[in-house]
């Protein structure tokens, strides 16, 4: 027994990597500690944790920084802040495991994660009502840019730090916990169309040409408008009054129109890579998307089962069982008709492409248009500037997608653009609970969010700032929100994430397949179809779901009720607030019950269905 | 019993590394509750409910709560916090359900005139109406004896609106019209009892909506809503949609003029509301049919940026 005790065992491999393990975890622990404990609570290091690696990003934050640590009284305590950019697709697993073991950054953007949601928020960043409803003081008149307008600069010294946002800090509110949660930095702006200027110019003219000739060219016929071609999309005569200036497309006819002679340029020509609209995977490039809630917004009063409410996913899917809409509606037919042209105008295999395949495509002149955000902007302005072929740098122009006027096609659908009157602060930096260093990393997000900085920081990142009397960057102006518009509540929108996955994705993949000229109209409405119908994934799991996920809902608002009506019990009166909104939202829907009511309505005879 | 080549060495090793370690954070954990006061603990677990980590407050109270007399003047604090994290704490499970309300009795019955009685009987009212996990069957006539008590021993005051709220929504709940009249009622009343109460345009608007979608008599909800409107709504960050409800609603009950009123504030008072463009097309089409009455229309504002 003695001997094969002594003997070698290979069990004392696993000890051994156990053991080896567990020094290397110890040290590191230690050092960790060491830097994160002891040095962040004598004032060393704030750390900044965001996943923006756009060109210009990190750098115009660098500079914020610069500037903050160069103040006398943070250098007098010693106190240095630092940002650590983490790639978007790990910054949720960063997180979630650096918050749970208590080792987070002390600021980070906050990103909704399964974790990291609803009223579990409040576990691991700290809320920043008390703080946000008194004046920031780098915004006091000494820390001012020279010279801003009397009002503008009374105001910022005077207002609420939350009113100097320009959305009254909407960006950085937490619904579910009625509070403030984000100090959002910069503004995302809607998603706008970006056109080659140089492209423009050279299919215009050979548009023009092809117009002029005797015997029009056929893809050039189609496009006419007229009581013989009502499929076509404007009249000839506006075409050509358009294609005579030197104008982006105002219409969508004349986008039509110009996607159209971009294709026939590029056969012309024999330039193979030439395409009208760079499209890829990634939704901001979708043009396509940019008009999905114009197309579904003309049913809204009908879908409605209360009028005033916004739109719910189980209405929408409600509004189908009672026949409300199905695959002939107008509205519905014409929409995939849009996608089935719009479609012709991008890449082959676009479905393969990603987000920076689509950028470099239009950044070598190799499409004619981009659709995206704001946040692309840099690197396009970049992209373009830094070809090495001075002749190959073009001019751009930005603007909303164009929608069609009287005599165009889906004139009669498309009466105006979707709103973009609630667009939101971005980048929002929350701060972690357990940060040993709250008032620092708070001073932090006040400096950053002062005017002065943020309009210094907005010039350097080319984003747009946040703050109220920011000046944009003239780059990015285009990508500021417009107010006018229809509500995206009106949307028919079946691909919102309430909608259920197994309608969802149905309806996103054949979509796409309907893009690629994969399937045709009459058999994606049957493959969608069927499974609406379907009583294990279609609309009436949506009902069960639906019921669920309310109930789930109210047990976390009652939770939010519960720890307000003691805060307010305790003397606190934005908790009492608070604990009125929840509990009014608590009468209407609690427990799903406005949904059971629609059920009841719809369905007397039926009682509500469960799994 | 053991294989010839079983060692128990590298077992061993590893059952006190682990050992250790737990050791560690133990100690460390023991000293920090160890150094608190009794105040100091409640006032730690009451700071975890304000984050909603209720299984640490739950922790925390445990403690401290079975140490204090009822006598004590932090006893109805404590002993309604730990009934609070007991009730919320997860998993949700009939033990923490049985703990829940066996503490707020207690704050009910021995702390009888505190405001946390008070609070203590709404939770269990809720607790009895709401299942808290599938199996946990609602009682909402015992629910409701629990809100009538609060209404009787707390008459005008805050708690007795709160419990007015949640009984009408019993009643609602059952979408029967002569039970949405008997709920409609009473919040009334509790209006009428309280007109400068804080929670008037909770109680307005729950009872505009009751009138709009549960009797379907758009007509009657307009005085609640505008009610609600000059009270202020309950969750004013979407007063934009409330006010769009109101408008749709006025015009459906054919009061025109009092919807361009209302939407007039959408765009004036919410130039952020998405409702903004929709909301001035009303005001365009009603002032068209109403030529005499001279209706402004207001226009949109843009975004802040710039200056």
């Amino acid at each position: 027994m003695k001997k094969t005790a002594l003997k070698f065992n290979s069990n004392w491999i696993a000890c051994g990597l156990l053991l080896g393990a567990f020094v290397v975890s110890a040290i590191r622990f230690w050092m960790v500690s060491r830097d994160l404990g002891e040095g962040e609570a004598r004032g060393e290091i704030i750390r900044v944790a965001h996943w923006q690696l756009e060109p210009g990003f990190r750098e115009a934050l660098q500079w914020a920084i610069d500037e903050y640590n160069a103040l006398p009284r943070v250098k007098a305590a010693g106190v240095v802040v630092e940002q650590t950019a983490i790639a978007e697709r790990f910054y949720n697993q960063f997180m979630n495991v650096h918050l749970i073991s208590g080792t987070a950054p002390d600021i980070a953007v906050k990103k909704q994660s399964e974790l990291i949601s609803g009223n579990a928020l409040a576990s691991f960043y700290a809320p920043l009502g008390t703080y946000v409803e008194k004046p920031n003081p780098y915004n006091a008149m000494e820390w001012q840019i020279a010279d801003l307008p009397v009002k503008l600069a009374k105001f910022l010294s005077e207002a609420p730090w939350r009113d100097t946002f320009f959305d009254g800090l909407e960006g950085g509110f937490e619904e579910y916990l009625s509070d403030y949660y984000a100090i959002p930095i910069c503004t995302w702006g809607g998603l706008r169309m970006i056109y080659n200027l140089s492209i423009l110019e050279d299919v215009k003219s050979f548009a023009l040409e092809q117009a002029s000739l005797q015997i029009q060219p056929e893809w050039l016929q189609t496009i006419w408008r007229s009581e013989s071609n009502e499929d076509g999309y404007l009249p000839e005569d506006d075409a050509i009054e358009w294609l005579e200036n030197d104008q982006i497309p105002q219409t969508l006819g004349q986008l039509i129109l110009y996607c159209s002679a971009v294709n026939a340029l590029a056969i012309y020509e024999g330039v193979d890579y030439l395409v009208p609209i760079a499209g890829s995977s990634y939704i901001a490039n979708d043009v396509i998307r940019l008009y999905y809630d114009e197309f579904m917004s003309g049913i809204w009063h009908e879908l409605s089962l209360e009028q005033g409410k916004k739109l719910s996913a189980i209405e929408v899917l409600a509004g189908f069982d009672e026949g409300v809409w199905n695959f002939e509606t107008p509205m519905v037919r014409e929409y995939f008709s849009f996608v089935s042209v719009m479609s012709a105008f991008y890449p082959q295999g676009f479905l393969g492409l990603d987000r920076e395949q689509a950028q470099r495509r239009f950044v070598l002149g190799q499409a004619a248009i981009l659709s995206t955000g704001g946040w692309d902007a840099t690197s396009i302005y970049q992209g373009i500037q830094g070809r090495s072929d001075p002749n190959n740098r073009f001019e751009i122009a930005i603007a909303p997608e164009p929608m069609p006027v009287e005599a165009e096609r889906w004139a009669e659908i498309l009466t105006m653009r979707a709103s973009e009157a609630d667009a939101k602060g971005g980048v929002p930096f929350a701060i972690n609970k357990q940060s040993p260093n709250f008032d620092w990393c708070v001073d932090f997000l006040m400096f950053i969010s002062s005017h002065r900085i943020n309009e210094g920081f907005a010039a350097r990142a080319g984003w747009l700032p946040v703050i109220s009397g920011a000046q944009p960057p003239e780059s990015v102006r285009g990508f500021l929100p417009t107010t006018e518009g229809l509500p995206k509540t009106f949307s028919l929108n079946l691909v919102s994430g309430n909608i259920p996955s197994s309608i969802r994705n149905t309806w996103n993949a054949q979509t796409k397949l309907l893009a690629t000229g994969d399937v045709e109209y009459e058999e994606m409405q049957e493959d969608i179809v069927d499974v609406l119908n379907d009583p294990r994934i279609g609309v009436r799991r949506a009902w069960i779901s639906t019921m669920l996920d309310l109930q789930d809902k109210s047990r976390a608002n009652q939770r939010s009720m519960s720890v307000d009506r003691l805060n307010a019990i305790l003397g606190s009166d934005e908790a009492a607030d608070r604990e009125r909104s929840n509990t009014y939202l608590n009468l209407i829907e609690d427990e799903g019950v406005h949904v059971q009511r629609w059920w009841q309505e719809m369905y007397p005879e039926q009682t509500y269905p469960t799994y | 019993m053991f294989s010839k080549r079983f060692c128990p060495l590298p077992y061993a090793i590893s059952f006190y590394l682990i050992v250790f370690l737990g050791s560690l954070s133990g100690c460390s954990e023991g000293k920090h509750v160890a150094q608190l006061s009794d105040s100091e603990k409640i006032e730690e677990g009451v700071e975890y409910l304000r984050v909603f980590n209720f299984d640490s407050a739950y922790s925390t109270l445990s403690d401290v709560q079975p140490e204090l007399e009822v006598s004590d003047p932090n006893w109805p604090l404590a002993t309604y916090s730990l009934g609070l994290a007991a009730w919320h704490k997860t998993p949700p499970e009939n033990e923490s359900l049985i703990e829940a309300r066996t503490l707020l009795k207690l704050v009910a019955e021995r702390a009888h005139d505190s405001i946390f009685a008070a609070s203590a009987l709404l939770d269990l009212g809720r607790m009895a109406e709401v299942s808290d996990f599938r199996g946990d069957p609602p009682d909402v006539a015992k629910a409701q004896s629990y809100y009538r008590e609060v209404m009787d021993r707390f008459p005008v005051t805050e708690m007795s609106t709160r419990a007015t709220l949640f009984l009408a929504q019993t009643l609602a709940q059952s979408f029967e019209n002569e039970s949405v009249r008997e709920a409609i009622i009473l919040l009334n009343d509790e209006i009428e009892s309280q007109p400068d109460s804080k929670w008037k345009g909770t109680l307005a608007q729950y009872v505009a909506q009751l009138y709009a979608f549960y009797l379907h008599d758009s007509r009657s909800a307009l005085i609640p809503y505008e009610t609600a409107m000059r009270a202020g709504f309950p969750r004013s960050a979407e007063s934009d949609v409330s006010l769009w409800q109101f408008g749709l609603l006025a015009q459906e009950a054919g009061n025109d003029l009092l919807a361009a009123e209302v939407f007039n504030r959408i765009v004036v008072e919410y130039p952020r509301s998405i409702y903004g463009t929709v909301a001035r097309s009303r005001i365009i089409e009603i002032s068209k049919k109403y030529p005499e009455e001279g209706i402004v229309i207001p226009e949109l504002s843009t975004v802040g940026l710039g200056r």
